[in-house]
């Protein structure tokens, strides 16, 4: 980085540029940075093709030293923009609409979703869809996948499996007994309060490798979370502290 | 440690000189055992590949100008590990994700922040620790990994929110 004049701060190239912006977050009118063949040195910025795109455009190049590093490409959606969306998405993960991965797509321009074949038929699911492309038209993707085995399905299967055997007992001709009333409600109840005590368990406290805990006083932000994994390093024990010095001073002694 | 101090103990370290790869040793230690472990993901694994790489750096330290000491450190921790993890898990290092089950699995059973990390991919462990616990640039760990700068980034981004799902409570 150097001062090619005493009020602006210029980077070599897009990438050293890139690396700011990776930190302090994307321009208002930037819609996102991909490589056209992989390297650092031959990126593409998109940005909003209208005047502020334009204006940001010649800011990027006021920028950077080597434009030779940089090309644009008009998009419609900001960066910023396909964020706050894919963090819309979150709390429809919770629920059962068969919605299992979301990301945000550079080139494309779009925050693409993924759900479930099995769910994609069923009307809570086409609501979902419908409503989505409703709200953020074109800057949503859907996609379909078919293996995807999340917590909720899995304990549905277990407690369908659960029930339907008992609920069928015309088909194997056994009545319907009183202690089999009960088992039905109980076995699935157990299975949740499992589900629930485990998960109640996971969330209220992060135990730091420092030895620590954190305490958690409501829903963590990205940035606490970064904070609390950077301060997560791993302890590594004495004894290997001590055969490094020993191999170290052995080698030493040899010289 | 700063920048500047760590190139002059590296260079230190490069002439055979026991008392700077002991403060080398100390600064760098946990950074590079943490990368480690969260790419093979077991203790003794993890402690035996750290030592190693310290042992190696002052038996046999490269011979020409390393430019970025810290990342040149990092990517032998990064090689090291994956080539163990090649050793042990061939089937598994080519994987993007874990399987789904084995990542719920893990997700129920497990309490703390580190294992809310052993659900992620290794890949993303890769980056996350190089990140949040080597304090690496994205062009320095693009370049360990061989990915694109994009695909690093996109990748952190993603980790942090995968993670702060988990750690909220949801699941992936």
């Amino acid at each position: 980085m150097n001062d090619m004049n005493s009020n602006q701060t210029t980077y070599p190239t897009l990438f050293d540029l890139f690396q700011v912006w990776c930190n302090e977050g994307y321009p208002d009118y930037v819609t996102g940075v991909w490589s056209n063949d992989g390297s650092s040195y031959n990126l593409t910025v998109g940005v909003t093709g209208d005047a502020a795109g334009e204006a940001g455009k010649k800011e990027i190049l006021n920028l950077i030293e080597d434009d030779t590093s940089v090309t644009f490409a008009p998009q419609t959606y900001t960066h910023d923009y396909l964020i706050q969306i894919q963090e819309e998405l979150l709390p429809y993960f919770e629920q059962d609409l068969g919605l299992v991965a979301s990301g945000v797509y550079d080139r494309e321009n779009y925050v693409g979703v993924e759900i479930l074949t099995a769910k994609s038929n069923e009307e809570a699911t086409l609501d979902f869809i419908a409503e989505l492309k409703e709200k953020y038209g074109e800057a949503i993707s859907v996609s379909y996948t078919e293996n995807y085995v999340t917590l909720t399905d899995e304990l549905q299967t277990n407690t369908t499996t659960v029930l339907m055997e008992p609920l069928s007992p015309s088909a194997t001709g056994t009545p319907f007994s009183p202690l089999l009333t009960a088992g039905l409600i109980l076995i699935p109840l157990l299975v949740f309060g499992i589900y629930f005590a485990l998960r109640r368990r996971f969330l209220p406290v992060l135990q730091t490798n420092a030895g620590g805990t954190v305490a958690q006083s409501g829903k963590l932000s990205v940035k606490e979370v970064e904070e609390i994994v950077k301060d997560s390093s791993l302890t590594i024990s004495k004894e290997v502290d001590e055969r490094v010095m020993e191999a170290i001073n052995q080698d030493h002694l040899s010289l | 440690m700063d920048k500047t101090n760590l190139s002059e103990l590296f260079t230190r370290v490069q002439r055979r000189d026991k008392d700077a790869f002991t403060q080398l040793y100390h600064d760098l230690k946990q950074p590079v055992f943490t990368i480690i472990y969260r790419i093979v993901q077991n203790q003794t694994i993890a402690e035996d590949l750290t030592q190693d790489l310290f042992v190696k750096l002052f038996t046999a330290p490269p011979d020409s100008t390393v430019k970025n000491p810290r990342a040149w450190i990092f990517q032998m921790a990064h090689n090291l590990a994956i080539d163990s993890l090649r050793k042990t898990q061939p089937a598994n290092i080519d994987d993007i994700t874990l399987a789904s089950e084995e990542r719920m699995n893990a997700i129920i059973i497990k309490t703390d922040l580190e294992r809310a990390i052993a659900t992620l991919s290794s890949p993303e462990r890769v980056i996350l620790s190089l990140r949040a616990n080597g304090g690496l640039g994205f062009s320095d760990i693009a370049s360990i990994t061989g990915q694109s700068l994009s695909s690093v980034y996109r990748s952190y981004r993603k980790t942090l929110k995968a993670l702060q799902t988990l750690l909220n409570g949801g699941t992936l």
